[in-house]
């Protein structure tokens, strides 16, 4: 219980600060523009790059074995959530983001933090595995259908949409960073450095974005909207579930699906935020369903803690 | 000898970082991500925000009470060495016949350095943690002396004759990163344990200060822009002043007063930063000649960014 009063209280403490330089005046609500840009573009191609260069081959080789199943959960959530969606009549420019709110969880600030916390350091491989995945199909399937949410989506042909899908920052990214990871290349230190002081600023750079959001809807921003009770559902409860049936039908070890369960379980990924907001998305929908995946994490953490002790 | 190779290299390494995240912020303003009102933005939010929780989550991971008992010669160090340069520069305004308008200007490039926006970032991506907290001592130095002698020196260009201790120039002293210092050392001092989720926001906050600062940089060369560069009298004494006068003298004094390696090291880069991004502030509001100062500026930075590998290589033979 404690462990998830703390990282709740640290992300609070982050939008906070977002939103305390706009009480200050410092900054006003179209800067999130900005600050989203320089993350999508700049900071979180550098988090993953630092994150996954240095893992070794046959630690990559061995998380690797949870991939298909993230991979086949992540596409039946986005797919649930779309037809969910649908059901719930969301207005159109709300489908994307929604459907990508239930495939994606926040893995980089809480998922791995959380993760090893509560079962150690020797799951951050499989916790990071599971993050690329997430990235993957955020960067892939999700920002196609938030464009589309944003109506950037008129004139498509196949070469373009294509190359719309993998001309994206984070994706290339994770394209380049794998196979150098496997060639166990010397890099400089001055990409490895740049790299880790950029890709430091990820996280919490996310965090101020959501907190000047929040400014800028004020009162507003902890209105209840439609959808979002399906979101906290789907995040805590569906995605988990998915993960272990899928982990005990593909016989994977124990731990594997212990981390794999704790990281899909986590809050809206932070990164859906940036990209909502950097292509013209409902990004204001995604900042409140954030806002109460984040609280509702402290009632699912004990519990899945609860149930770690029966698998 | 491989070991002083492998310095430099690695030198040129961190300055070729500090250079690339310059080089970002300068494309960001080119891009146009960054409006006009960037350079104030990212000023605020640095100074406001992100530098002030570095300095507090480095004072808390780095002071010891033992440490807070021998600041006082760490700090004479650079605080004589500064006075000293202003000395030195008012002799040499004098000799070289430096223009009226623009004495008070030349001779606080002359003495003061940028300890906060580059200063900073480059002790931190050079020296590691450790190295924060003689930038720190040097920071103070630089800061006082800066809004008390160098502004009214400034401000006697304008043809202003303010005092040392103007009160709108006291007030300027009072900053988030002196608050953070002294809070951080607070609380070190009383041995308050502080609670893990907020060490650690504060410690995600001010890791984003070191890139962001560079961003800041990086604007402010956009504004000034490379184009109106061209000699101007006094700026090779500038030049000298900041990258071989200034370290030389430091390294005088802190021999005397027999500092260790470390914080020497520290103090030298720190002293040989470019000059201060407040100088043409500080000239633009009194009237002195504040093209003088952001020409200097972005010569300072670029030379700044040549002369850090030399002194980090010549560090090996201390």
């Amino acid at each position: 219980m404690l462990l998830a009063a703390e990282s709740v209280l640290m992300i609070f403490l982050q939008v906070l600060a977002g939103y305390f330089i706009c009480t200050r005046k410092w900054c006003k609500g179209e800067h999130s523009a900005v600050f989203s840009k320089i993350s999508f573009y700049v900071l979180i191609p550098c988090l993953i790059f630092y994150q996954l260069v240095n893992l070794s081959p046959e630690v990559l080789k061995e998380a690797a074995v949870i991939i298909p199943a993230i991979l086949i959960v992540s596409l039946v959530m986005f797919t649930l959530g779309y037809l969910a969606a649908l059901f719930l009549r969301l207005p159109v420019n709300r489908r994307g983001v929604f459907a990508s709110m239930l495939m994606t969880s926040n893995c980089a600030m809480v998922g791995i933090p959380v993760s090893t916390m509560l079962l150690g350091d020797n799951v951050t491989p499989y916790a990071m595995a599971v993050f690329a995945v997430q990235l993957f199909v955020l960067f892939t399937v999700g920002i196609y259908f938030i464009q589309k949410d944003a109506g950037q989506r008129e004139k498509t042909g196949t070469l373009k949409t294509i190359r719309r899908i993998f001309l994206q920052p984070p994706l290339i990214a994770i394209l380049v960073t794998v196979p150098l990871a496997f060639l166990k290349l010397d890099l400089p230190v001055v990409i490895t450095d740049t790299a880790r002081y950029l890709g430091n600023c990820a996280s919490p750079i996310s965090l101020i974005v959501a907190g000047i959001i929040l400014y800028k809807m004020g009162k507003r921003g902890f209105v209840y909207e439609k959808g979002i009770i399906a979101v906290i559902i789907g995040r805590f409860v569906i995605a988990p579930l998915l993960v272990w049936g899928l982990g005990l039908l593909f016989g994977l070890p124990s731990l594997a699906i212990k981390v794999s369960m704790l990281v899909t379980g986590m809050p809206v990924m932070s990164n859906t935020l940036v990209v909502a907001e950097s292509n013209g998305a409902d990004s204001a929908y995604v900042t409140k369903a954030m806002a109460y995946s984040i609280f509702a994490m402290l009632i699912f953490i004990p519990v899945y803690q609860q149930l770690f002790q029966w698998i | 000898m491989s070991s002083s190779v492998d310095v430099i290299l690695r030198a040129i390494q961190a300055v070729l970082v500090i250079f690339i995240m310059i080089a970002l912020g300068y494309y960001f303003r080119h891009k146009k991500w960054f409006k006009e009102d960037g350079t104030q933005l990212l000023t605020k939010i640095c100074t406001g925000l992100l530098i002030p929780s570095m300095l507090f989550s480095n004072i808390l991971s780095t002071l010891t009470p033992d440490l807070v008992k021998s600041a006082g010669i760490a700090l004479l160090v650079p605080f004589f060495s500064i006075i000293i340069m202003f000395m030195l520069s008012s002799l040499i305004a004098r000799i070289i016949k430096i223009p009226k308008n623009r004495i008070g200007v030349f001779q606080t490039m002359f003495s003061t350095s940028n300890s906060v926006l580059i200063g900073f970032p480059v002790t931190r991506i050079l020296f590691g943690e450790i190295g924060m907290l003689p930038a720190m001592y040097y920071y103070l130095c630089n800061t006082v002396l800066f809004w008390t002698v160098g502004s009214y020196l400034i401000q006697r260009d304008g043809g202003r004759s303010g005092s040392f201790f103007a009160k709108e120039n006291m007030k300027k002293l009072i900053t988030p990163q002196l608050g953070a210092m002294l809070v951080g050392m607070l609380v070190v001092v009383t041995g308050l344990a502080l609670p893990n989720f907020l060490k650690t926001s504060i410690d995600y906050i001010g890791n984003t200060s070191t890139p962001f600062s560079l961003f800041l940089c990086g604007l402010i060369l956009y504004r000034i822009g490379f184009k109106g560069i061209r000699y101007e009298k006094g700026m090779g004494w500038i030049i000298a002043a900041r990258f071989i006068i200034a370290p030389t003298v430091l390294l005088l004094i802190g021999r005397l007063f027999q500092l260790d390696n470390l914080t020497l090291q520290v103090f030298i880069i720190q002293m040989s930063m470019p000059v201060m991004t407040q100088t043409y502030v500080q000239a633009e509001k009194c009237g002195a000649d504040s093209n003088f100062a952001t020409v200097c500026f972005s010569v300072t930075s670029i030379a700044s960014l040549l002369f850090t590998p030399l002194y980090m290589f010549l560090f090996t033979f201390m």
